[in-house]
Formats: structure tokens, sequence, C-alpha cells
């Protein structure tokens, strides 16, 4: 009984390891089903993110190079490329993209690893050259990576010529805003194109108006002489600088140091004009004069004053003597004393034609003078004695309030030429 | 002083069954046990067997669960109860009990630990796992006791009939419960698990899952990935579910090393929405893959169970040793269950006692230094050492 048991149970057992393995086999069929199932499908998705990677590849708006790293040897290529530089597939597949990279500022070529750099990524701004030997200015974004097992070097190549422009001309426009003398450009006949706002500021008129004036229009009177003469120089290629009489919106004069040359501007010969107020360098180099002036004139008047001082204490002295004498009875000496009184007094009058020939000044150049130019030199004699009196005589001298520089006459040539009768 | 002794008896459950195996016990340790874990098939009379094994035993510190075989220094038996028990001057023992773990078995877990002291080094944690939720239990154990915390054990079973699991505390008898036997004091604890299942096929991410089940992989029904998988023998899930197991091998389940996998067994089929209920819980996002087996291999998962435990016990000397593994290694091994008990006593050696049953889960750390985790399908070694 108990071997029949063991035996059953063996067989039982035998039965339970044959179905296990059946078990086991048609799983591992089962697995396999899947497995292929999955390789499928996964080769499916491949297809289709192959095929998406090369409708991006083929469609992108940049130019896409791939680089063998090795040899430089541009391997591929999307049709951008060709666009943009005007090469046929064959011709650029016999190149290296060293050959399209423009020499670097030395006259040396660019390298590959020149390109590469460091980085797994590098963005850089290089400058090809077209077929037709046109430049490019380009935006490198460079990456290496493996291509039909090759280490490569994959290129995306921005064309950013018109950036640059753009660039250029915002930088020129701002140096064009931030001068502090007004600029204008204008075409040939003097009608301008474009003008800061330094200038509708300085002239008073909106850049709309300004923009429909021409140079003769901000121009005064008389000035058109000047600016034909220059528009001569200037179509001949010279740089020239002038200054110009203007008025301004409100009328106002203003004198400016234009300096001008021609220029191309969008494409056209232009003229470029930088005009510099001359208003307050005018000012102050009138303001220098009139100081140099002063100062001649004060040092003058010292001289006078010291001159003045010294016949004056004789005058005084003179006075004195021939008041004693007449006090005293004593006529003839009095008399003495007021000849001395009589010469120091043509002594005065010798002084101030001297000061007429120093000063040297005549009728007509003083019609000509302004008025703020004219100093009254009796007035200034005047201020003289003033000065020196309060030193010469003691309040109580009988002939202090008695001296006086009579105005006969305004100025110093009449003054000089008719001496005052009271000495 | 550190001593420790298993029983076995493979008479019928009675109340003098019982105590003659609690004597048994008392009598091989030369002394009452500070503490017992007691594993048995459910079987009729098995309360009066618990009872008897108390009244034997002279403590209350006595925990343990229906099995689906037993494990002892005797080897693997059936119809069974199985019985350890130490006595020990440096070792304190601390037994908990918690109820109605299906209602939130997170909370469940908490409460558990929570009866435990801050002292507890090494947790033996048995829990019902047709009602409550494993993995569950033992996250709120870990919030409490933190997540270095040693827990070893198994989730109880009724053999192979899947309908009501038992839990005991002295001599109280429970279903839908959790008990755990805790230690503090002076010792050292070496832990080893491995399946011997080996994963096969194309790996596939958990799409949706809740808990521990498993709605879909890849976006499809689980069910309809296993219909693909199994063909003609899908019929016979969930059984063959256990055969070829299920195995988390990204983050969620993977543990460092290239043939270890968190293993899940199907335990039931959801013929309406396509989903599949296992053992533990399937973390939604983490990658899977299906898995096999042989016997060969899953003797072999258990001698390396057992060394790397002993490799974890770091030269201390081993005093005890607990073998928790799934019923699933005991339908694959079949007649050659045994084995697998023989080989890990031989890994650990004779002299060590070893203690353990069949479970419907396996608790365990894979590596020091990791948290605890519940496994399916696997041989979870763990030993005590002084």
């Amino acid at each position: 009984m108990g071997r029949e048991r063991d035996r059953d149970e063996r067989n039982a057992e035998v039965e339970e390891n044959i179905e296990l393995l059946e078990r086991k086999s048609d799983i591992l069929t089962n697995l396999l089903k899947e497995a292929n199932a999955e390789f499928e499908q996964a080769l499916e998705k491949v297809t289709i993110s192959e095929a998406n990677f090369r409708a991006i590849f083929e469609h992108a708006p940049e130019a896409i190079f791939i680089i063998e790293l090795s040899s430089g040897r541009i391997v591929d290529f999307n049709p951008r490329t060709l666009d943009l530089l005007g090469y046929s597939a064959n011709e650029l597949l016999t190149m290296s993209f060293e050959d399209v990279l423009q020499l670097g500022p030395d006259g040396q070529g660019i390298t590959i690893p020149g390109v590469v750099g460091q980085d797994s990524i590098k963005v850089q701004e290089k400058r090809l050259v077209k077929k037709n030997g046109t430049v490019v200015d380009a935006e490198l974004t460079c990456t290496l990576a493996a291509y039909q097992g090759k280490e490569c070097l994959i290129a995306l190549v921005r064309d950013v010529t018109e950036r640059r422009q753009i660039e250029e001309l915002a930088r020129y426009k701002e140096l064009f805003e931030s001068v502090t003398d007004p600029v204008f450009i204008s075409d040939l006949r003097g009608r301008f194109l474009e003008v800061n706002d330094v200038a509708c500021d300085r002239f008073g008129y909106p850049r709309s108006r300004l923009i429909s004036m021409t140079i003769r229009d901000l121009a005064r009177p008389g000035q058109l002489g000047v600016l034909s003469q220059m528009a001569q120089l200037l179509l001949s290629g010279k740089t020239v600088q002038f200054e110009l009489e203007t008025s301004a919106h409100c009328g106002e004069p203003a004198l400016f140091e234009f300096h001008t040359r021609p220029i191309t501007y969008r494409g056209e010969p232009a003229i470029l004009s930088v005009a510099r107020d001359l208003s307050i360098r005018k000012k102050l180099e009138h303001a220098l004069i009139e100081t140099a002036r002063l100062t001649a004139v004060g040092e003058m008047a010292a001289g006078v004053a010291h001159n003045f001082n010294n016949l004056l204490q004789m005058v005084m002295g003179a006075a004195d003597a021939a008041l004693a004498k007449l006090d005293a009875g004593k006529i003839r000496e009095c008399r003495d004393a007021i000849e001395g009184i009589l010469q120091a007094s043509q002594r005065g009058t010798e002084i101030v034609r001297r000061i007429k020939d120093f000063t040297h000044v005549r009728d007509d150049q003083l019609r000509t003078m302004e008025s703020a130019d004219i100093f009254d030199l009796a007035e200034l004699a005047q201020e003289s004695i003033e000065f020196t009196k309060g030193c010469c005589f003691p309040d109580s001298h009988p002939l202090k309030d008695r001296i006086t520089f009579p105005r006969t006459t305004p100025t110093p040539s009449t003054w000089a030429s008719t001496p005052p009768s009271e000495g | 002083m550190f001593k420790a002794a298993t029983v076995s008896s493979g008479a019928p459950f009675s109340r003098e069954a019982g105590r003659h195996l609690g004597e048994s016990l008392v009598q091989q340790l030369g002394s009452s046990p500070a503490g017992c874990l007691l594993f048995c098939s459910p079987e009729e009379n098995l309360g009066e067997m618990v009872r008897g094994v108390c009244e034997a035993v002279g403590t209350g510190n006595v925990v343990g669960c229906t099995s689906a075989g037993e494990i002892s220094c005797q080897g693997y038996s059936q119809h069974s109860a199985v019985l350890g028990g130490f006595a020990s001057d440096q070792v304190d023992i601390h037994v908990a009990w918690v109820n109605d773990i299906g209602l939130d078995s997170e909370r469940a877990g908490e409460k558990l630990a929570e009866a435990l002291p801050h002292t507890v080094r090494f947790v033996q944690l048995f829990s019902d796992a047709l009602e409550g939720n494993g993995c569950a239990v033992l996250r709120g154990m870990q919030r409490v006791l933190g997540n270095s915390i040693i827990i070893a054990g198994g989730a109880a079973a009724d053999n192979m009939q899947f309908s009501r699991t038992l839990q005991f505390w002295g001599p109280h008898i429970h279903t839908r419960a959790a008990v755990a036997m805790g230690f503090s004091g002076r010792f050292s604890v070496g832990t080893g698990v491995c399946s011997g299942w080996s994963p096969i096929g194309i790996a596939k991410r958990v799409t949706r899952a809740e808990g521990n089940v498993l709605y879909e992989l890849n976006h499809q029904p689980a069910l309809d990935v296993y219909k693909r998988f199994l063909g003609k023998h899908v019929d016979k899930l969930p059984a063959v579910g256990a055969e070829y197991a299920l195995g988390l091998v990204d983050h969620h389940g993977f543990m460092g090393r290239e043939d270890y996998c968190l293993m899940r067994a199907s335990l039931a089929v959801n013929h309406e929405d396509g989903s599949i209920m296992y053992g533990g819980e399937v973390p939604e996002g983490a990658m899977v893959r299906f898995s096999c087996c042989d016997s060969n291999s899953l003797l072999e998962a258990a001698a390396e169970a057992g060394r790397a435990a002993l490799t974890d016990l770091a030269g201390n000397t081993p005093v005890m040793a607990f073998l928790y593994s799934c019923l699933a290694r005991k339908v694959m091994l079949g007649r050659r269950t045994d084995e697998e008990c023989r080989i890990v006593r031989q890994e650990l050696g004779q002299h060590v006692p070893l203690l353990g049953f069949y479970t419907f889960g396996e608790y365990g750390r894979a590596r020091a230094g990791m948290p605890s985790v519940l496994h399916n399908q696997t041989a979870a070694v763990a030993i005590l050492g002084v």
C-alpha cells in the first residue's frame, strides 16, 4: 500500500511538473510574442520619430551643418544651408566647414576646435563666406554628437546680418540722439532728412516741421552766399566748417559753427551737419575783452588819480599860501601863490591831453561804439578826486567841498579837447 | 544569559496537547520563558490548545497566529503547532495587540507601536492579511517607532483556504487583528530576505493602482496584460500569479541588488474592472516585471537569506532564528518544502533554535539601514544574537 501511495504521489508530482513545464513553455512563447510586438511598436515609433526629426531638419528655418570632427568635412546639411551660402549640394559635400568660415582678424583660418570650444554647447558669432564672396554674419550654436557612427559637430547657423545692421543703426541712432549739438542729415539740396531732438529744441520747431524745411530756412538773410559757397565745397566731396547766422522759430538770432561733410544715407548721397552754438562762446569772448579793458582803465585811473593827487597837493598848498598872504595884505605874494595854482592847473590840463593821446579814441570811432564801451573820463576823474580828497583834506578844510570835476562832456575825447575852465 | 528553544506537536489540538507543548518548552528552557511565539494550523480546538499552552508556560507574553505550514527545529510540518520561547536576564519582552485593523490599518499600526515602550529595538509582527493592509500597519508602526526599527514576522495564514486567519495573544484569539512582540535590552539582530524569483519579460509601469489593487499597467487593464502574458493559463489566476509573481524593480522595490525585487503575489482577480489584488501594496508609478522561479532557485534564495542574516549579525552569537516563508514558496517547492527549513538550518547552524511558518506575507528588512517592508514570495530570516 505504502509503495503504491508513494508511486501515486510521484506520478502526481511528475504530472504537476509536466504541467509547470508546459505552462512555462507557453509563457515563454507569449513573452517572445510580446517582445516581438514591443519591438515592432518600438520600430514604428523610431520610424515616426526619425521622420519627424528629418522633417524638422529639412524644414528648419536655420541652416544646419553636420561636420565630421576629425576632418572638418561637411557630411550633411539641410536645404536652408544651400540658400544661405549659394553652393550646390555636391559642392558643399566636397568642402570643409573651415572653407566657409571667414578668416580671423589676423588673417589666420578658424579651426574646428576653435569653433567647438570647451563647452558641450557653444554659441558664438562668426562670419561665413558665400559662394559669391559676400559675407554673412552668423550666430553659430555648436554641439558634439555621434552621427552615422562618427563624432561630429552639429552647427546651427542663424543668419544675423540684418540683426547686426539694425543693432548698428540703433547704436548710431543712440549716438545721434545723445549729442548735445544739433545734428542734421540733409539731401544735396539742403532739405532735412533727419534731425535730432537737440536741433528741434534749439530751433524751436517740432520734428515734423523741421523735416520739411531746408538749411536756408534756418539761415538769416544775407547768409545765402555762405551757404552757396559751402555747398560747392561739399559737392566736391570736401568736409567744411563755417559759421552761419541763424534764427530760431521765435526769431531769436543765433550764430552757429557748422561742421559738415558728405555721407551716404539710406543708399543716397547726403550731407551730415553738426552745428555748434557760438552765442555763448561769443559772449564769453566779449566778457573777456571787457574784463581786460576794465583792468586797463582801472590801472589808468589809478595813475590819473596819483597825478591829480600831486596837483591837488600843489593847488591846496598854493591856495593856503594865497589865503595867508591875502590876510596878511601881501598882495604880490598872494599873486605868486595864485600863479602857482594856475601852473598846477595847466599841468593838469597837460595830463588830460596825454590821457587823450593814450586812449586814442577818435570821434568817428566813438560814434560806432556802443554805450557799454564808452566810459566817462570826467566821471572817472571825479571818482579819483573823491577817492583822494578824503586823504588830503581834513573835514574842516574850506576847499574840501569846493573841489569838483565839471562834467562838461560825457566823452573822454571831448573832455580832453575841452579842459574844464575851472581847472 | 539567553536561552531559547522551540518545540512542536502534531497531535490533535486540545487543552492537554497545548499544555503538553508548553511544558515541553519549559522543560527545554529549564525555566518559565519570558516570552513565547506560537504558530499553528487553523485546526479544530485551536482555542483550547492555545489556552493549554498559556497555562503551561506561566507567562502572558504569548503571541502567535495561524499559518499555512509550521517551521521549527524539527523542520517543516503541517496541521501542527510550533512553540518557541526565550528566557533571558538581558532581554525584556513586551506584547501588544490591536483589533479591527481592516478599518484603518495605518492607525492600527500606530496604536500597536504606541503600546510598546520606546526602548524596543526589534519587533515581531503578526497580522491578518485578509482583512488589513500589512504595508499600512508597517507604516503606522514606523511612524511611531522610526524607520530604523527592525520589524520581522509574517501575515497570518489559513493554509490555502484564504477565508479567515487568527491572531492570538495570551489565551485570547481574534481575527482582523495584529499582535506584536517587542524586544528591548542587550541583544543584536541580523536580517536577510531573498525570493529566488528572477525577472522575465519587459518592464512595465504601474499607471493606475490603489493600495494593493493594480488596475493598469502601461495604461492597459492589468488583467489584459496578464492575459497576453499567461495566454490560456490566465484562467488559473490568481494561483498562477504566485508562480509568475510581479516584481517591483525601480526605486519603489529594487533594493540595490541586481537579482532582488520586492515581490508581489496575486490574491484575487476582478474580471469586471480587470484589476488584480496582491498581497502587498503596488505603488503607482513603479516599474514592474513578471518573474519566474524553480525549486532550486527558491532553495538557494532561502540559503542566501540565512547567510545575509548571519552577515548582518556582525559576529554576534546567534541564539534564535526565525524563518517566515511565503505560502507560494511552499506551493512551488511541493515535496521539497522541508528542504527549505533544512537549508536555512544548515546555514545558521543546527544548534540555533529555528521557529517560523508559511505566511501570506513576510515582514523583513532587506539590508541593514533600510526600513522593514512587507514582502511576498520571499524567505525572510531574522536572527537574535547576543
